[in-house]
């Protein structure tokens, strides 16, 4: 996913960032749940060499 | 992490620090495998990805698989973000990306549904015109689909039937089961699945 993929106009930018003021929370377990799954992914991938992240 | 709380509180020590690092440093600070910055970045982008999310999923189940995958795939693809474009354009783009792919499949996912719907309804309709090996196959998905709405919870099983037999809306579901809407929806859509997969496995028995 590298930078060249930005075909969206900045309407479509001023939406992203409209998700601010949205008065509808993610539930604060999943949002926590969701921050330690991807941390951990984070540390495997960084354990393992170059080319074997499992993706 | 100690190391990172130091260098933070440094540069907000510093005079002309800002008090927030910039999308640069957090970057940095992820590549070098801080999970000081790895969190500021999470909680700065969280609610606002959410939140684009939401508006288009329409129900929290889905927002939160793909809030998943979105983040899954940006600390993923970190670092192949070289700084041509913002973070925040960089992230939208991913944002944008998983959303569609999500309503891509979901769509797929619908029309297998309703293929499968169509084709157990006509044989079920058919039955004196079947076959012997097509009445096995049609037994076979009945009792596939029986087994798989006796292993969901009653509500669930019930929330289906008021939908597909009754074809009541879904804020009256929601009344009689004493769930919101969004449960709901989210309910009718997994239940949509795991028929699918009880028809498919019950077909491919045969």
């Amino acid at each position: 996913m590298d930078d060249g993929s930005m075909d969206f106009t900045m309407d479509e930018l001023r939406e992203f960032l409209e998700g601010d003021a949205l008065d509808v929370r993610a539930d604060p377990e999943f949002k926590e749940s969701l921050r330690r799954k991807l941390w951990e992914m984070m540390r495997a991938r960084r354990q393992r060499p170059d080319g074997e992240d499992g993706t | 992490m100690a190391q990172d709380r130091k260098n933070i509180c440094k540069s907000v020590a510093s005079p002309r620090a800002s008090v927030h690092p910039s999308d640069r440093e957090l970057i940095d600070g992820i590549r070098r495998g801080s999970e000081l910055h790895f969190t500021y970045l999470y909680d700065r982008y969280f609610q606002r990805i959410f939140g684009f999310v939401y508006l288009r999923m329409r129900n929290r189940a889905d927002a939160e698989e793909v809030v998943q995958e979105t983040f899954t795939a940006v600390y993923r693809s970190i670092d192949a973000y070289r700084g041509q474009s913002s973070l925040a354009a960089w992230i939208y783009g991913i944002a944008k990306n998983t959303v569609n792919n999500h309503i891509r499949r979901s769509r797929a996912q619908s029309q297998r549904v309703e293929k499968a719907e169509a084709e157990l309804t006509r044989g079920l309709q058919n039955l004196d015109a079947c076959t012997p090996e097509e009445h096995l196959s049609l037994r076979r998905c009945e009792d596939a689909v029986r087994e798989s709405l006796e292993s969901v919870g009653e509500w669930h099983a019930e929330a289906f039937v008021l939908r597909h037999f009754e074809d009541l809306p879904i804020d009256e579901i929601a009344r009689r089961v004493c769930r919101s809407n969004d449960a709901v929806r989210s309910s009718l859509y997994r239940m949509k699945k795991l028929l699918v997969e009880a028809v498919d496995a019950g077909a491919a028995a045969t």
